[in-house]
């Protein structure tokens, strides 16, 4: 196990050996390909920022590689403006247009997103093929200025090696900035799960159109670069296959690997020039070397690059790993959260400004009517259970509680203010947190990472101080990272915390996500089947957990199955059957009602002549185009 | 002359309409978009062109026989090994994987077949029809004689056999139909199979129009595509429509705005779609799958 | 685990090995003279550059079995530019000029790609023979390109003027591909037209590689285009006359020199018969030069020789003769040798002007019974 130090030691040997080649006087042919190498690994990592790392699929890059090109070769060409002004303007322009892009991309996922930019690729090239007063049509932009630097070399290749590599550099070394804050861990979040993501506060539509404007800038960047070192620029340079070629590196490189796609920059530009004998199959075997490393190895080169850059990575920890949690149950290192006695439920109706008033909510999906004007309240303070048979309508409860289905009439009021309407980010803001029926982690981060995401330090954070990097930021960072640690060690899964989330077990994982939704101090929990999954001394863990954390200030509503639990823990219970409320009171209280029983075992007491109502439809195994993609 | 242009952009219209049909029931059964369809399409025609016709002269159902068994065989082979793997992963995964995929299909044509465009003039040569204003060739005819008759015997196959009956089972609820006793892996990789015949036949009733060339399916499954996503994801109508609503209006537009812009005629299509009718035409959920 | 990462990191290292280690195999230049050539050798056009190393490679024969150059025998180092590809240029350019530093390059072939290698190679260190026939290739003061075809105007004027005296007509639609040679085509015609008072009635255009063109033809037809001029790749022609005498259409066709190339007339089949081109070479020219080279090609190789194999045989033979004139190969003497130099090439008597251009005629082509026939040669 290499330490820091070796692995630093290695990156600069890495860049030292890649600064060399122009006092090496090596050839400038190769300088000039290496040159190549720079400029595309600026734009792949654009890409990669877009599709790696925040999970959109964007086909056109080259598009943006174009738009950065022609326009900086048009201001240094026609307004003879020299490149440092020319260059800001065309990064300037592809921002906008990035913007765009990045709005269209909420609207149109997946598939949708893949032809579109595919779309949008094409009709640039024809654009500026066809509009020859502009842009020189298909003959291109010509005798473009090229800047001299006689110091550094006698060649242009030379020259213009170092700022190139420099730039390339530099670009990367931003990156991984912001992968390592806030922005970072929102687009891995929105990748992973964006659900999860946007119900712990991310708001998907802010940093996707952020994660499309750095890819496009990039890319632009890259253009720019291009057409400044070359004084050249064409049509041809921005065809489909051009973008194609960029996905190659950046898959071969590790689809979100960083330090990996330079080096599947590297790979895809130089390797064909270097054994140029072989040019015939080198695209049957990229092509064929993209679909194993997807299937068999989908780190790719990543591997490497992600080895070396570790410790500037997030997750990184030195000295040996944490000692692994035991294989029986969880032992869960609650001495932290012991220490405290149990307290009492506060007395009922004391306050009874109810924290979450709930009116005549009913909710259709197509014909079927999942909640039908469901009216109650949670009090301030307390645990309120919510159970019913199968179909009831419970999940639909929580998810529109948590904002992320629009309810059909009525009203959900979280203090006063309205809640339907509002984004699940801004639900989250509110103070409202949650967890899943089925555990929705970002899998690719560690548990800490996905601790701290909804802290309102890191959601504080802004863009600009995450890519410069100040102390403000550092502080921040440090607030969240503490704070993720209190909410694990209140939970008694400290010993986790670097484990990669999807390494852990699902008790593990559930606990994580618990720690996840209350490390934010959210002022009311929605708990979606807490208990499932989870082995019975465990589930008593959770209830006392639970009753912890309503001693701290929370409140929290519960919907559950297991009748133990919800007797030992909570204040109040609402019983939902098919889409109505048909009870609602103390647990024991429920608990020997009539109606309750009966719809729990169906049977012999009579009742008022109800319209039937169907069951809501099953959730769909089948990937959903239009939602998650 | 717009009669002329609308009816060879109906014809060019049944091609797409084909190619979404592979992307249609690969789209039902796996959950994944094959986008290595159009050069699934140049292989097949390669193969047909270059080495079933030329190399080996054989007669035309002969050939027509043996590039269908093929491709089907290769189908399922591909599927088994790769598609049935990209299932379960995220669909960019799937994406990126069936880019690859197509790229290295069509450069193994290029390297065992070489760079010359290849003729084949198919069963009617240059030889056309006039109907009224319109000359349509025998092979356009042909083209829109086949989607036809696919079509109709989809429809009946769906309906009426087994066959029909347990493809659509495996569609609809996978697990369900496994418990079922369907063999699920092998009615996915059959369907598979299908679906490079499919392209396969469009890859032999275009070789005579368009010459066997690299490039020969690349945008014709990209449009393809497009045609899917107008007629309504998923949907099999909807496929044909959506490919003759693209093919006509395509040449349309082409012949009344620019016919510098045509491909991104094409394009500009998809995002009005995109933007005023996600759903598509048929979308998938209200109409009935056969 | 660890071998996947074992082997990644190896070829990662690798990589990187390859691009900055020394070049293998280099050419000794003291037992033969170099030169270098940038051709289409894989991509959508690498049938032209085969033929573009055939011609060359008949052309090094005849060179060594004359002599050689300064006095060794001649090599030509090809590196594959991928046709109009200006990255793939760049580096095909680049590795002959700075790896095997050859004096002179033939090719390479496409204007967009001597667009964006003259910057490169003009400063000296090369000189270029080309068949690039776009105006901007010599108008951009680069001092070491040499283009041995009729440039886009000769080839548009020539043709223009004998199309509208032969059939009698000034209703001339363009149709065009999206590209550098297409589009430069329709900017030579419109000024050629322009220049007569006329304008054309339609101006088409379509992308490299299309296969329907139905809306093209429609649009001309409507505009009542008599004679449509083609300026295009050898396939897209073919489809075009094919398309058009499937509907029916009447109009004439003429176009640039794929209209009389051997693939062409192929695909066209019989919608070949009296279409028009310009062409700078053609198999059935009865010059007694043109046939003897003919014969010996079609002795080599199996096929007649195009317009590719012959421009860049009388490439070959250009530079060979020019580094022998020059006495040197150095690079400004060869190019200086050029400006003095005269030869009858199978395409053209060549004269150099100062700014490059060597080749200033150009045969009207009629195809005759699947035969391109010359009709006349027009020279400027």
């Amino acid at each position: 196990m290499a330490t820091a130090t070796t692995r630093k030691a290695l990156l600069i040997l890495f860049l030292t050996a890649l600064a060399l080649p122009p006092f090496l006087g090596v050839n400038s042919y190769y300088l000039q390909v290496l040159n190549l190498a720079w400029i595309a690994a600026i734009a792949a990592l654009g890409l990669n920022i877009a599709t790696g790392i925040t999970g959109q699929v964007v086909l056109g890059q080259a598009a943006m590689m174009g738009i950065g090109a022609y326009a900086t070769g048009l201001i240094l060409l026609k307004a003879d403006l020299p490149w440092w002004i020319a260059l800001p303007f065309a990064l300037a322009l592809a921002a906008v247009v990035g913007a765009g892009l990045g709005l269209v991309s909420v609207r149109i996922r997946g598939h949708y997103l893949a032809i579109t930019t595919l779309g949008l690729n094409e009709i640039f090239r024809l654009v500026v093929l066809n509009e020859e007063w502009l842009t020189g049509g298909a003959f291109g932009l010509r005798d473009i200025p090229v800047p001299s630097l006689p110091a550094l070399g006698s060649s242009t290749a030379s020259q213009l090696y170092l700022p190139l590599l420099g730039a390339a550099i530099a670009v990367y070394a931003l990156t991984i900035r912001m992968y390592r804050t806030r922005l970072g861990r929102d687009m891995r979040a929105i990748r992973d799960d964006e659900l999860a993501a946007e119900s712990m506060g991310v708001n998907s539509r802010v940093t996707k159109v952020v994660a499309f404007v750095i890819c496009a800038v990039w890319g632009a960047l890259a253009g720019g670069l291009y057409v400044i070192s070359i004084g050249f620029v064409s049509p041809n340079n921005f065809v489909v296959m051009e973008s194609i070629r960029l996905l190659l590196m950046v898959v071969i490189g590790g689809l979100g690997s960083i330090g990996g796609t330079f080096l599947g920059a590297v790979v895809v530009t130089v390797l064909p020039e270097a054994l140029r004998d072989l040019q015939l199959i080198y695209l049957a075997a990229f092509g064929l070397g993209v679909v194993m490393i997807l299937l068999i190895a989908p780190r790719g080169l990543g591997v490497v690059a992600d080895w070396v850059l570790a410790p500037y990575l997030p997750g990184y920890r030195e000295g040996p790993p944490a000692a692994v949690a035991q294989t029986t149950g969880l032992a869960l290192d609650r001495s932290v959260a012991k220490a405290a006695p149990v307290p009492a439920a506060p007395a009922s109706g004391a306050d009874s400004m109810p924290l979450l008033a709930i009116r005549d909510v009913s909710k259709h999906f197509g014909g079927v009517a999942a909640l039908s004007d469901v009216s109650f309240d949670v009090k301030s303070g307390e645990i309120l259970g919510v159970i019913g048979p199968n179909g009831s309508g419970k999940s639909t409860m929580i998810n529109i509680c948590s904002g992320i289905v629009p309810l059909s009439s009525g009203r959900v009021e979280l203090d006063g203010r309205e809640l339907n309407g509002r984004p699940a980010w801004d639900v989250h803001a509110l103070g409202v947190s949650r967890i899943f029926q089925n555990v929705r982690l970002w899998n690719s981060m560690t548990v800490l990472e996905n601790v701290m995401l909804p802290h309102p330090a890191s959601r504080r954070s802004g863009l600009l101080e995450s890519i410069v990097g100040t102390p403000a930021l550092q502080a921040k960072e440090d607030e969240a990272r503490q704070a993720a640690l209190d909410a694990l060690d209140l939970i008694g899964i400290r010993a986790l915390a670097d484990r990669r989330a999807s390494d852990l077990s699902f008790g593990q994982s559930r606990l994580v996500e618990l720690a996840r939704a209350v490390v934010n101090k959210p002022r009311l929990l929605l708990l979606d089947e807490p208990a499932a999954g989870l082995r019975g001394g465990l589930i008593m863990e959770l209830a006392d957990i639970l009753l912890q954390l309503r001693s701290q200030g929370m409140t929290i509503l519960v919907v559950e199955h297991r009748v133990k639990l919800i007797m030992g823990m909570c204040d109040r219970v609402v019983v939902l059957n098919l889409g109505e409320k048909i009870a609602e009171g103390r647990p024991a209280d429920v608990a020997r009602d009539p109606v309750v029983v009966d719809a729990y075992l169906g049977g012999r007491i009579k009742r008022e002549p109800r319209q039937a109502v169907a069951r809501p439809p099953l959730v769909r195994e089948r990937p959903d185009t239009r939602r998650a993609s | 002359m717009l009669g002329q242009v609308i009816a060879s952009g109906a014809a060019m219209g049944a091609i797409y309409a084909l190619v979404a049909l592979g992307y249609v029931f690969v789209w039902n059964t796996m959950g994944i978009v094959n986008f290595a369809a159009g050069e699934f399409i140049t292989f097949a025609a390669y193969v047909f062109v270059a080495t079933l016709v030329t190399s080996l002269d054989l007669p035309f159902p002969v050939a027509l026989a043996l590039i269908a068994f093929l491709m089907a065989a290769m189908g399922a082979t591909f599927s088994r090994l790769v598609f049935s793997r990209l299932q379960k992963q995220r669909a960019l995964v799937a994406i990126l994987a069936t880019v690859g995929f197509g790229i290295f299909l069509k450069e193994l044509a290029h390297i065992i077949y070489g760079p010359e465009p290849l003729m084949y003039d198919g069963p009617f040569g240059m030889t056309s029809a006039t109907v009224g204003d319109i000359v349509i060739s025998y092979q356009q005819l042909l083209i829109l004689a086949v989607v036809a008759v696919i079509m109709a015997a989809q429809f009946l196959v769906f309906r009426y056999t087994m066959l029909g009956k347990v493809m659509r089972a495996v569609a609809m609820d996978r697990e369900t139909a496994a418990l079922m006793g369907i063999p699920v892996e092998r009615v996915l990789a059959g369907t598979f199979a299908y679906s490079s015949v499919l392209a396969a036949l469009a890859g032999i009733l275009l070789a005579p129009l368009f010459f066997v060339t690299i490039e020969m399916g690349t945008m014709v499954g990209l449009k393809g595509f497009v045609a899917m996503i107008i007629g309504g994801f998923g949907s099999v109508p909807g496929a044909i429509i959506g490919g003759l609503l693209l093919g006509i209006s395509e040449n349309v537009a082409s012949f009344a705005i620019s016919s510098a812009y045509k491909d991104a005629i094409a394009f500009a299509l998809l995002l009005a779609f995109l933007a005023f009718l996600p759903q598509g035409i048929l979308p998938e959920r209200t109409v009935d799958r056969a | 685990m660890k071998s996947i990462s074992n082997v990644s990191r190896l070829l990662a290292v690798s990589a990187l090995a390859l691009s900055l280690g020394p070049v293998l195999g280099g050419h000794d230049v003291h037992a033969q003279t170099v030169v270098g050539a940038s051709a289409p050798l894989t991509g959508p056009r690498a049938l032209l550059g085969r033929n573009f190393k055939q011609g060359v490679e008949l052309a090094v024969e005849e060179i060594n079995a004359a002599g050689g150059v300064l006095g060794k025998p001649l090599q030509v180092v090809f590196e594959d530019d991928q046709g109009d590809n200006p990255n793939a240029a760049l580096n095909a350019v680049n590795k002959l000029m700075q790896v095997a530093k050859t004096p002179v390059i033939l090719g390479p072939h496409f204007s967009v790609a001597q667009l964006a290698t003259q910057k490169t190679y003009c400063n000296g260190t090369t000189v270029s023979i080309t068949g690039a026939t776009g105006i901007p290739v010599t108008a951009g003061g680069c001092k070491f390109v040499l283009r041995i075809r009729g440039n886009d105007e000769i080839q548009a004027r020539a043709l223009v003027e004998f199309a509208r005296r032969e059939l009698k007509t000034d209703k001339i639609g363009v149709i065009a591909v999206n590209d550098d040679m297409g589009r430069g085509g329709v900017s030579r015609i419109t000024s050629v037209l322009e220049s007569s008072g006329l304008k054309p009635v339609a101006v088409e255009s379509h992308n490299a590689g299309d296969k329907d063109f139905s809306a093209q033809l429609s649009r001309l037809k409507n505009a009542g285009a008599e004679l449509a001029i083609m300026w295009t790749h050898d396939n897209e022609a073919g489809l075009i006359v094919r398309q058009a005498r499937q509907l029916g259409l009447k109009m004439r066709f003429a176009g640039s020199t794929s209209a009389s190339e051997p693939t062409f007339i192929k695909l066209a089949g019989e919608a070949s018969e009296g279409v028009l081109s310009g062409n700078d070479f053609v198999a059935s020219n009865p010059a007694p030069h043109v046939q003897a080279f003919v014969k010996k090609y079609q002795a080599k190789y199996g096929t007649a020789p195009e317009i590719w194999a012959s421009t860049y045989y009388d490439a070959a033979h250009l530079a060979a003769k020019a580094i022998n004139a020059a006495g040197s190969s150095d690079p400004e003497k060869v190019r200086a040798a050029f400006a003095t130099l005269q030869h009858d090439g199978v395409l053209a008597s060549y004269r150099c002007k100062e700014n490059g251009d060597c080749n200033h005629q150009i045969h009207i082509v009629e195809v005759k019974d699947g035969q391109p026939i010359v009709r006349s040669t027009v020279k400027f």
